[in-house]
């Protein structure tokens, strides 16, 4: 019974906590991400979401909790070492390798599944050819698929801003992921944009079967999209739940609209004082 | 629930240490098995009596206060610009030219019987530093505002780095033709002759401390003392370290970031030239060539103490120009390859220990 | 106005100071003589003849003026002629004012028997005459005021003629525009065509070069392409992976030193063949190159262009030590080292055999094909890629898979075999080595041709390797000036042109996508 329900999931991120200095970014936050599932984390500014994100693809090393990826711990693995496991992701201000084409960024996402070697690119050896003509192929296939077969020669930095959004998903795609994180993919986009990235989103699912973990402030888009929603304040899960059920939540509302000032000022005082626990007390 | 808080300590990425660590227990243990034997070596079989080893750390102490006099320089540009100055070592050239020029100068001026030089000695080397720093602060000033100031934004991370060794080169080759590639020797004043000095007695020989030495060392603590009160004291020294903590808050504080860089290089000028006076002055030969390496020395000595870190340049000079005179005899080499410690030096620490004796915790996590 | 005036006046500073720079190293006169030989056709020109002294000054306040104007006072900026005058007036005057104040101090030192060679060097009383135009002050003074204000009048007009006409900002505009369309002419498959067909032409060329060349012109093309290739490695390391490489030199001395030890009779006396010996002395220079990338393939920043100087620095001492001196000669060097035997079937092929330094050039030749080759292929592969990944954004190149810290080993390594090779075939070429040829200064101008070509282009190189030595070979007066222009140039190109001459063009890759089910295919397996 317990193994049928453990691998259910693609990831697993059990009581993950990262302090920085004497600040808890992150404190005890888990998550489950079921196969072939759309999960969204939301939060106010500040609330630790992009720190998550970079606690499970490796970025930073977390200072307490697992992360499983099909069922395999990942903590402090390097992140190119993530990546070729399978989860790619995709950054909150855009970072696309800008001198290079469009091609190139896409193909530089297909590293971890290539693997010739320098010396059978000297040599031009068969296994290079084949594998560059393959990846090359793959790379056209992948633009196309986020539309943007158009700009493939052009360089990354001349793209539009919506485009450049959908070139780092086509980036991520490359090593096959299973699991995909977005950090924010719908920022600063206009209505049909936003439309056409929800598209983009749900096809990934239902024709790549890729999972999907997106962090987003448009509420339009969490609560069309989700299967699922975590709610992160101040570094803490505070709910978790459906789309319906994250709309009644009490708590959740509170965090958003807030309760005032002096409850926020009591709320950052406990946070301090928490942090300040001498160590190993628990 | 709550088993997680180990420590406050900010994270580092824990691959880049995991994958150097082979090398680095390995180097690690390795020099450190062969500094035990070497040391074993000294206690069983002692090639240089005591007063070698004091005279060695006489001369390492003269020269590693200059070394930490540049390498704040160094520090100091460093946290402010993110950028190895390389040009540092050239600027402090220009400072010791300055203050050979004011030397001859007043040596040709007459006072009196003999020389200015002579009869007034100490306003003499006042006059020398003021040329010698004065000289540095614009060309460190200047060298910022042409070369640093329009890449501070450049798309190639590599610009500032690569324009810096372009100054450098410029202002070297500039020197050679402009006063010749011989080497020149500095005109000190009666006072502060060179060689004359005390001569300590102790069995087995003597130590000679040279009253160029001790001018230089005494210097050098005053400076840094004045720099470091400075620094902290300061409203200049104070927006510096705010800049070096982070570009963008001390902006939006209201400090003005081309201000405050120039007046870094200002100050990391007038050190350099300060220190290039001293060595003129203690070590006489000079040439266009006498930045070169002192100047790599001292970043090596930056790198020692933990780049950006003030007090971490000062101690980093010291001890390098200490290892760097007491190593050959220690290691049982030739004293030609002195140079070659200090680089080893670099290589070891960017090994062991990336952060310096001093630094930050290294493997900076970048925001994503 | 007053802003213009203060402007004007820091300009007119700017180029009396170069001028008065200018003067204090020599280059005025250089320059003169260069312009004589050019207008007389006559290169044997030793001695500097005043008209063309006041000819190099004038032109040089002239285009100072000229791009004053273009500059700030600009047509639109609607400011008449007779003001503009007013200011190139201005200009002319205070530029010649401090020149003439340079020179009257100058000349008061040589009328009074002072010798100012002890402390600047270049300053000989014949030079300051030549500077006094070889008259007495006064009269040299007035040449100053009167060449610098014809100058600069001469320039502040010319640039008002060119913008009321608006001549100089189209020419300019056309060539910059040719220039551009030449950079991006690949778009088109008939210009792929001509520009094959013209490849196909220069190879052919330089094959034949050699041949009719006299001995100085392959001598100097040797040396051009051994730092073409020294130049394809650094580029290799700082164009493509963005790591910096100040001690360059190391590993092209180690490459020149274990071939020559192992050819040379003394001081090993191994006396290797080429082959072997070459091939060692690539793997040394490998080895070389991983034992330095090793300890800093995990940081960031500038850290290994000190490292490797440091590097660089620790060889030159090494080599340099009289300790070492039996192992490596010492200061004194290696001599007779072996030089490759030419082939039996050329002689025969040809009649005769061909002269040494031909062959040799021709072997130079064939080394500097096959290190473009394979930094071609390498440039556009999946190792290339990654490595101009790294580049662009270290963080997420990791992240998208690439290990970084073993591709930053990965290119110092090949750079450093590169670098060996080109160490090896200068040393047989010379048939000697020593220390004082792997200092600091070949590092500066590899980095010079990477910099100035384009950083990651290889035409970039072989346009940056003939303008750094082939020029300076070609200009033989300008012979002691060369470092300081290196300098400059390095600065200057970082501030204006960071990319290059010839900028590394992005290859066309796309190909017709195939339909979402084969991607869907793909994620499957």
């Amino acid at each position: 019974m317990m193994m049928a329900k453990e691998t259910l999931y693609v990831l697993e991120a059990q009581h993950i906590t990262i302090n920085f200095g004497g600040l808890t970014a992150v404190n005890d936050v888990s998550l489950q991400v079921p196969f072939e599932s759309i999960i969204s984390i939301i939060g106010p500014n500040g609330a630790g979401k992009t720190t998550f994100f970079n606690c499970i693809s490796g970025f930073y090393q977390i200072d307490g909790g697992t992360v499983l990826f099909q069922e395999r711990p990942i903590n402090g693995i390097p992140t190119d070492e993530i990546a070729d496991l399978g989860i790619s992701r995709t950054y909150q201000n855009i970072r696309l390798f800008t001198n290079m084409s469009v091609m190139e960024n896409v193909l530089i996402g297909q590293q971890p599944r290539l693997h010739s070697t320098c010396v059978d690119t000297i040599l031009q050896t068969y296994r290079n050819r084949r594998e560059e003509q393959q990846s090359i192929q793959k790379a056209s296939n992948l633009l196309e698929f986020v539309g943007l077969s158009a700009y493939a020669d052009d360089l990354a930095k001349n793209l539009p801003y919506g485009a450049q959004r959908r070139l780092e998903i086509a980036r991520a795609l490359g090593n096959n992921p299973h699991l995909l994180l977005l950090d924010e993919p719908c920022a600063g986009m206009n209505p049909h944009e936003t439309a056409a990235m929800i598209d983009l989103i749900r096809t990934l699912r239902s024709d790549l079967k890729i999972t999907v973990v997106l962090i987003e402030h448009d509420m339009k888009v969490v609560m069309n999209i989700s299967d699922s929603i975590l709610v992160l304040d101040h570094g803490e899960a505070i709910a978790n739940g459906t789309p319906e059920e994250i709309q009644k939540n009490q708590r959740v509302i509170e965090a958003y609209l807030g309760t005032g000032t002096d409850d926020l000022v009591e709320k950052y005082s406990q946070r301090k004082k928490k942090a300040a626990q001498p160590i190993g007390e628990e | 629930m709550m088993n997680t808080v180990k420590n406050g300590t900010r994270p580092i990425q824990k691959n880049q240490v995991r994958r150097i660590n082979w090398l680095r227990w390995i180097v690690g243990i390795s020099t450190g098995l062969f500094l035990l034997y070497r040391i074993i070596l000294m206690v069983i079989r002692p090639t240089y009596g005591p007063v070698y080893w004091l005279g060695f750390l006489n001369t390492g102490l003269i020269v590693g206060g200059m070394y930490s006099l540049i390498a704040i320089g160094y520090t100091l540009v460093y946290g402010v610009m993110s950028l190895i100055n390389f040009a540092h070592g050239d600027i402090m050239m220009l400072g010791c030219f300055a203050g050979f020029f004011t030397f001859e100068f007043l040596n040709y001026l007459p006072s009196g019987d003999s020389s200015f030089l002579n009869n007034h000695p100490i306003l003499s080397i006042l006059f020398a530093f003021i040329m010698g720093t004065g000289v540095s602060m614009l060309s460190g000033y200047f060298l910022e505002k042409l070369a640093y100031r329009p890449l501070r934004n450049s798309k190639i991370r590599l610009a500032p780095l690569i324009s810096a060794v372009g100054a450098s080169i410029f202002l070297e080759t500039s020197a050679q033709i402009l006063f010749g590639a011989t080497k020149k020797t500095y005109k000190n004043p009666d006072l502060l002759a060179r060689g004359s000095g005390w001569n300590i007695q102790m069995d087995g020989g003597m130590i000679v401390i040279t009253k160029t030495g001790v001018f230089s060392l005494l210097m050098a603590i005053i400076l840094m003392i004045a720099l470091y009160l400075f620094v902290q004291k300061t409203k200049l020294g104070k927006s510096i370290r705010a800049v070096s903590q982070d570009k963008m808050t001390a902006q939006l504080m209201g400090i003005n970031l081309d201000r405050v860089t120039s007046q870094t290089f200002l100050i990391s000028g007038f050190l350099a030239g300060a220190s290039g006076v001293m060595w003129g002055i203690h070590n006489g030969l000079f040439n266009h060539y006498v930045g070169f390496l002192p100047g790599i020395k001292a970043f090596t000595a930056a790198v020692l103490g933990g780049i950006g870190n003030i007090p971490g340049a000062m101690v980093g000079g010291m001890v390098l120009g200490i290892v760097e005179s007491v190593g050959p005899a220690f290691l049982g080499i030739d004293f030609q390859l002195k140079d070659v410690i200090a680089f080893a030096i670099l290589i070891l620490v960017l090994i062991l220990k990336p952060s310096g004796l001093f630094g930050k915790s290294s493997g900076s996590v970048e925001k994503v | 106005m007053k802003n213009m005036t203060y402007k004007t006046i820091q300009n007119a500073i700017t180029t009396g100071i170069i001028l008065i720079f200018f003067e204090m190293i020599d280059l005025t006169s250089t320059l003169a003589i260069i312009l004589e030989k050019l207008f007389t056709g006559n290169s044997k020109v030793k001695t500097v003849t005043p008209n063309y002294l006041i000819a190099v000054i004038g032109l040089i306040v002239f285009i100072a003026a000229a791009a004053f104007t273009n500059k700030n006072l600009t047509p639109a900026s609607k400011i008449s002629l007779p003001k503009k005058l007013t200011a190139g007036l201005i200009f002319g005057l205070i530029t010649g004012g401090m020149l003439a104040l340079l020179n009257i101090i100058l000349g008061n030192f040589l009328n009074n028997g002072v010798d100012l060679r002890k402390y600047l060097e270049v300053l000989s009383p014949d030079v300051i005459r030549n500077f006094l135009f070889q008259k007495d002050i006064q009269s040299a003074v007035m040449i100053f005021f009167g060449t610098s204000v014809a100058g600069a009048l001469a320039g502040t007009l010319v640039m008002h003629i060119f913008q009321v006409t608006g001549q100089p900002a189209g020419l300019w505009h056309s060539i910059k525009k040719s220039y551009g369309s030449f950079q991006q002419q690949q778009h088109s498959r008939r210009n792929q065509l001509i520009s094959r067909s013209a490849l196909v032409l220069l190879v052919i060329f330089i094959l034949i070069l050699p041949l009719i060349a006299n001995a100085y012109t392959i001598s100097v093309l040797g040396l051009v392409c051994i730092y073409a290739i020294l130049g394809l490695g650094l580029n290799l390391i700082v164009g493509l992976s963005g790591q910096l490489v100040f001690g360059y030199v190391a590993f092209y001395a180690i490459g020149a030193y274990t071939f020559a030890l192992l050819t040379a009779p003394k001081p090993l006396g191994i006396q290797l063949s080429f082959l072997p010996a070459f091939v060692i002395a690539l793997v040394m220079s490998g080895i070389a190159g991983g034992l330095v990338g090793l300890p800093i393939m995990n940081l960031r920043g500038d850290y290994l262009a000190i490292v490797t100087l440091g590097f660089g620095e620790i060889i030159r001492i090494l080599i340099n030590s009289n300790n070492l001196t039996d192992f490596t000669g010492g200061p004194q060097g290696v001599k007779n080292i072996g030089q490759p035997g030419q082939p039996a079937f050329i002689g025969n092929l040809l009649g005769a055999p061909l002269k040494n330094n031909v062959w040799f050039l021709y072997l130079i030749f064939a080394v500097l094909f096959i290190v473009i080759y394979v930094v071609f292929r390498l440039q556009y592969s999946r190792t290339g890629r990654s490595w101009e990944a790294m580049r662009e954004d270290e963080t997420v190149a990791q992240a998208c898979g690439v290990t970084t810290s073993s591709y930053k080993v990965l290119a110092v390594v090949i750079g450093a075999v590169i670098a060996g090779a080109a160490g090896a075939i200068y040393a047989s070429r010379n048939t000697y080595t020593g220390p004082g040829e792997y200092v600091f200064m070949v590092s500066v101008n590899v980095l010079a041709i990477v910099v100035i070509g384009g950083m990651g282009s290889i035409p970039g190189v072989l346009l940056g390797a003939f303008i750094i030595k082939g020029i300076p070979e070609l200009l033989r007066d300008l012979e002691s000036y060369r470092m300081i222009v290196f300098g400059a140039m390095l600065v200057i190109m970082m501030v204006i042109r960071p990319e290059g001459l010839l900028p590394v063009k992005r290859r066309r890759l796309s190909v017709k996508p195939e339909s979402v089910e084969s991607l869907k295919e793909n994620f499957k397996s």
